[in-house]
């Protein structure tokens, strides 16, 4: 039951990161992220599965309102060419991620394929008050974390006039 | 739940993301891209946290995610606008 739950979640999630690589729509990453949080929810990752849900979704919806006046107002033949992908260029790249595909998902399945390795029934570990600790405990990625915030913060500002 | 379960989710959202960097010309659909990139990768942590139990790994996951959202908004941001007072 569970795997079947993960399967599905790991079916939306890819679905979704289609969407956006192929179509690039606002809707996409929104479904990514709660994809992404019921899996972390599978993992026993809550206080991440709430930070996920919060920097994903808040982002996209930056993303949509900053680009909603430039979608309207751009002209219709723009965005018309970019579609258009060349064949030699596609095959390049399938070929390409293909190879990384078998490296990485090989590579892992042989390194990572563990039974038996479970966390004891009752563990509170993956809650949002260890994941604090843990950030609590490492101060320079929360200054990191707070430059990043202050540049997105600054950048999301009104649109400068040019002379 | 199986560890390599999300490693092969996070491998196919990162090639996702991949294949839209090299195949996108656009800036907002190679935005995107990158923005599938950086959430791939950061699963790739939550399965690492979970398979050694460990916080810290949860922590530096939180940090690429909030990382992928404020680089999202950046990039949407610095988008030049269309100029609206042409003919």
């Amino acid at each position: 039951m569970t795997v079947a739950v993960f399967v599905a979640l790991a079916a939306v999630a890819l679905a979704a990161g289609v969407a956006a690589v192929w179509r690039a729509p606002a809707w996409a990453l929104p479904v990514l992220a709660c994809a992404l949080a019921g899996v972390m929810l599978l993992y026993q990752a809550t206080g991440l599965a709430l930070v996920t849900i919060a920097a994903i979704v808040g982002a996209a919806l930056v993303m949509a309102v900053a680009r909603g006046p430039a979608r309207v107002g751009a002209p219709a033949d723009v965005a018309a060419p970019s579609g258009r992908l060349g064949a030699g260029r596609l095959a390049a790249v399938t070929v390409a991620v293909a190879g990384l595909l078998f490296v990485l998902v090989g590579t892992w399945a042989r390194q990572f394929l563990w039974t038996g390795r479970e966390l004891p029934p009752g563990s509170s570990w993956g809650e949002l008050p260890g994941l604090g600790v843990a950030l609590g405990g490492a101060p320079g990625l929360l200054g990191v974390g707070f430059v990043i915030v202050v540049a997105a913060a600054a950048c999301a500002g009104p649109p400068r006039h040019r002379i | 739940m199986p560890i390599t379960h999300v490693y092969y989710l996070a491998s196919g959202l990162w090639l996702l993301g991949l294949a839209g960097v090299l195949l996108r010309r656009e800036g907002w659909g190679r935005t995107l891209a990158l923005v599938v990139m950086l959430v791939g990768a950061a699963t790739v942590l939550v399965g690492a946290a979970r398979a050694w139990a460990l916080a810290d790994i949860h922590g530096l996951a939180a940090l690429m995610f909030a990382l992928a959202g404020a680089y999202a908004v950046v990039l949407a941001t610095l988008q030049p606008e269309p100029d609206r007072e042409g003919p």
